[in-house]
């Protein structure tokens, strides 16, 4: 604590806001304005020490709970804001149908690529296909669907550069609010696999099974993209965590505590998405395979149980304890280095002593747990990688956002007394 | 005086307040309290959001300056707002003479 009652009242302020960065940051330099100017004026007029005057102050503002209730978002701007982080998203999956579909019609349904992630719509095409392909039809399908993206895209940027939600799309959404229901919505269609293979009223046009198969596909891709992207959210600091500058540097004891909380996480995190990659390879793939189903449910099931604990468990310590969720950029660098290093080793060995390939002549369900492990490695593995760049890019000095600049001039009759 | 009455017409009199010329929160929370007599005396904090959700709808304009070594945002009201305010004004008027008529109070 820093002793100067107004730091500590915009720390707690900073605490309850539910706004984004930038508008908290605007409403704390407001109201340290305010708070300082008052306690000023306060003094000027004598009778109170500059403690008292600052407590009196802070009794005028308002207690910390009814400002923040009034600065709470509405339903319109929560919405605004929602739509906002999921129009991008929205242009990305229908490209990345475009792309996936495309890659199938290329390479013989481009199954050996897509196979890495999720296989089991391509065999089912070939019965609901045309027979004939009609070259120009392929030609408008893909087009239309790449258009239709790039309309999306476009219609964002033009909405994001002209600013007009940015009035309302102001609200700080809870940690990982966003990328869970996106990861949801995009799994559970992604999944439905009925909506692809048994749909009779798809019109006989060549290109529409694939751009169909191929959406479910990537949204299964997106998917996993959004766990992880859930998962990275969690395990990383939270949008100013550093809190108002009232928050001090962390003792050695508290860094290396996050440092253990971190690592709990990441591991949670990969557990999780491990349970969810080879839940889908062995749910989805392998139905017909019934010998092995109960070891691999059993070791999915603990997977994602442990998974559930070890992220949970940090976020609710952290919560009661109060921990530091900043690590030196340095320490999360080489962290990412040493689980990137042993993952490379793991895939060696499974590799080498092909465990895998033994595993699918006697156990094909639990041999596909171990697959969706190694391709849940690969996609945490990219997760490591990209928030080491992010780091690197951090140290970067970064130009402090300041407020837009203008000296009108204040009308005289308005200043204050004192 | 009852707080979400003076809620309902806090737009009003903000816009007032800034009529006289562009002003800093602080400042438009002191005048509003003298010329009421200490009788609007709302939580300081809880006006904020109402000059902001007036800017977000286009009838007061923002900018930043330095003051004491710190950052001061400072209202003004944009012809939109003074728009409203003579219609907000007008409208006030007929009411409370409404009001007074009904309960005797016209002189």
């Amino acid at each position: 604590m820093s002793g100067d009652p107004i730091d500590e009242y915009l720390a707690a302020l900073h605490a309850g806001l539910r706004t984004t960065p930038a508008r908290t940051a605007e409403i704390l330099a407001e109201a340290e304005d305010h708070l300082r100017e008052s306690a000023a004026v306060a003094l000027r007029a004598g009778h109170l020490s500059e403690a008292a005057a600052q407590r009196a102050a802070i009794e005028a503002f308002g207690p910390v709970k009814a400002v923040t209730r009034a600065h709470r978002p509405t339903v319109g701007a929560f919405a605004a804001t929602m739509a906002m982080k999921a129009w991008p998203l929205l242009a990305t999956y229908v490209l990345l149908t475009a792309l996936v579909a495309g890659l199938q019609l290329w390479a013989d349904g481009g199954r050996s690529i897509v196979r890495l992630t999720v296989s089991w719509h391509g065999r089912k095409i070939t019965e609901f296909a045309p027979s004939k392909v009609d070259t120009g039809q392929v030609a408008a399908c893909f087009g239309g669907c790449v258009l239709f993206g790039a309309l999306v895209l476009a219609g964002f940027l033009i909405i994001r550069r002209h600013g007009y939600l940015s009035g309302l799309a102001q609200v700080r959404l809870p940690r990982g609010l966003f990328p869970l229901a996106a990861a949801v919505v995009l799994i559970v269609f992604g999944s439905f696999y009925p909506t692809v293979g048994q749909l009779g009223w798809l019109p006989n046009v060549s290109g529409i099974y694939e751009i169909a198969s191929g959406s479910q596909e990537a949204a299964l891709l997106l998917g996993v993209s959004c766990v992880i992207w859930l998962l990275v959210g969690l395990t990383s600091d939270p949008a100013g965590s550093a809190g108002h500058r009232a928050a001090r540097r962390p003792s050695a004891s508290a860094s290396a505590a996050a440092a253990g909380l971190a690592a709990c996480q990441l591991l949670g995190g990969y557990l999780l998405v491990s349970a969810l990659v080879s839940g889908i390879l062995v749910y989805v793939d392998d139905i017909r395979e019934r010998s092995g189903m109960g070891q691999a449910t059993a070791i999915v099931c603990g997977c994602a149980v442990a998974g559930v604990l070890l992220v949970a468990g940090p976020l609710l310590v952290r919560r009661r304890r109060r921990v530091p969720v900043r690590l030196p950029p340095l320490l999360s660098l080489l962290a990412s280095a040493i689980a990137l290093l042993s993952l490379g080793v793991a895939e060696y060995e499974l590799f080498v002593h092909d465990i895998v390939g033994g595993l699918m002549a006697t156990n094909w369900p639990v041999a596909n747990v171990l697959l969706g492990s190694q391709l849940a490695a690969a996609f945490v593995g990219v997760a490591w990688v990209l928030r080491a760049v992010v780091f690197v890019a951090q140290w970067a000095p970064t130009s402090r956002r300041s407020p837009r600049r203008g000296t009108p001039s204040e009308n005289a009759d308005l200043a204050p007394a004192g | 005086m009852n707080r979400e009455r003076l809620k309902g017409n806090l737009d009003l009199l903000l816009l007032s307040v800034l009529s006289a010329g562009p002003a800093h929160g602080y400042a438009v929370i002191t005048v509003l309290r003298r010329r009421s007599d200490g009788t609007f005396d709302l939580p300081e904090g809880t006006v904020y959001p109402a000059l902001h959700r007036l800017e977000g709808a286009g009838l007061l304009s923002s900018s930043w300056a330095e003051a004491d070594g710190r950052k001061r945002r400072v209202y003004a009201l944009t012809g939109k707002g003074e728009t409203v305010l003579a219609e907000q004004r007008s409208e006030w008027k007929r009411f409370a003479g409404g009001i007074a008529a009904v309960l005797g109070w016209q002189a």
